[in-house]
């Protein structure tokens, strides 16, 4: 897997893995990006090279670790990131799956098992819910403040329980679909789950090596891990 | 099985086919035949043992692909991230000469022996209906008089045969096939 660096354009980035696309969003870097380079896109809007490169990377390969991550992420800036992907799933993906589904629902009538994978999604969906309004209402504040909140750890592992449920959801439209559908919106809810999935399972990866090790050494500095 | 052993090569260019025709001419027992498109494969599906085929058709076609896993190797370069996730053989470009003759032997291997996922066995069929009424590890346990261990075992190879993660997806997968 090639590692980008800030000489890279980042257009070649982002024709080659696509995926990248919402993330540099919520790093502040709108598209039409012409032929610069990283490092350029970076200056025009105000980013930290080594912080975007490292999200970037990491995100993209399952075997990259970012070097010396603290020198590079910031907790406030993590968090940022974090907080905007939250939104992201919140505002973008998740009313985007409902919305194919809804559809999905109402043009392929009843002679079908959809309402099962639906029941399934509803309940991966709330779990992902209600992980991002633990972040946000009790994580994200008590990091902000030098407290670790106690159970974090399983939180975290809650994230990655609702990406292999997204994933299940993909199998049984794959493998498990019967009856009469409608097949272009049923394709249109198969690719936004596997959007959501994929966005979920890389970006776990920066909340598993970036974050999750910030605060444990947060939790070791400040003598223990709090009640939260 | 002793006789040969069919190969389709899916959606390779030129340069990438001839590696894979080098790496495939050196395995005794194996004849193979290259397709540009998975449409001109399909007709010939039924006469193939095996599928070595691209990154970018394997994703195009995961409902073929998919339920063949154990006759299917994806070959290439890219992210590879997805193929591994579904428990499906890769090649990598990036891998060096060692590693992609080693990774081409073991898959024809694997068809010669007709190495594919079983069905379930009896005892995981045990396992996975517990699952789904809802037992966690140490209640399955009891009730099978075995170690938690052993549950644990028996919940990966379920996983790994059916290609399903969460406990909650293996309970969809029993009721909807009668398993519960």
């Amino acid at each position: 897997m090639v590692i980008y660096n800030k000489d890279t354009r980042l257009s070649d980035v982002l024709m080659q893995h696509p995926s990248l696309i919402p993330v540099i969003g919520r790093l502040g870097v709108t598209l039409g990006v012409g032929d610069e380079s990283i490092s350029a896109v970076c200056d025009r809007c105000g980013i930290d090279t080594p912080f975007f490169l490292s999200v970037v990377n990491t995100f993209i390969d399952g075997q990259y670790f970012p070097v010396n991550p603290r020198d590079t992420f910031t907790l406030e800036k993590t968090i940022d990131y974090l907080e905007k992907t939250d939104r992201y799933y919140l505002k973008a993906q998740l009313p985007n799956i409902e919305r194919h589904f809804t559809s999905l629902m109402s043009r392929s009538g009843k002679d079908n098992n959809l309402s099962l994978l639906l029941k399934f999604f509803k309940e991966a969906s709330d779990e992902l819910k209600e992980c991002i309004a633990y972040d946000s209402d009790v994580l994200y504040p008590a990091l902000r403040a030098g407290i670790v909140p106690g159970g974090y750890s399983e939180r975290a592992t809650a994230h990655n329980e609702i990406g292999e449920k997204l994933h299940d959801l993909i199998y049984f439209f794959v493998a498990q679909l019967k009856g009469v559908y409608d097949h272009n919106l049923c394709t249109a809810v198969i690719s936004a789950v596997f959007s959501l999935e994929r966005d979920i399972r890389q970006n776990n990866r920066i909340r598993e090596r970036i974050l999750i090790p910030m605060i444990m050494e947060m939790a070791g500095g400040i003598g223990g891990v709090g009640n939260g | 099985m002793g006789e040969l052993i069919r190969i389709a090569l899916i959606g390779f260019d030129t340069l990438e086919s001839l590696g894979l025709r080098l790496l495939l001419n050196e395995i005794k027992g194996c004849t193979y035949e290259r397709f540009d498109t998975f449409a001109e494969f399909e007709p010939f599906s039924e006469k193939t043992d095996g599928y070595v085929v691209s990154m970018g058709r394997f994703v195009e076609n995961l409902d073929f692909f998919l339920p063949r896993k154990g006759r299917t190797l994806v070959a290439g370069k890219g992210d590879f991230s997805d193929s591994e996730r579904s428990g499906v053989s890769i090649l990598s470009c990036a891998g060096d000469e060692s590693d992609l003759r080693e990774g081409i032997e073991r898959f024809v291997k694997a068809l010669k022996g007709g190495d594919v996922p079983d069905e379930l066995s009896g005892r995981e069929m045990e396992v996975l209906r517990l699952i789904a009424s809802g037992k966690i590890n140490k209640e399955i346990a009891d009730a099978l008089c075995i170690s938690v261990n052993t549950v644990i075992t028996h919940r990966k190879n379920i996983s790994a045969k059916l290609g399903i993660k969460s406990a909650s997806g293996l309970s969809l997968y029993a009721m909807m096939n009668g398993i519960i």
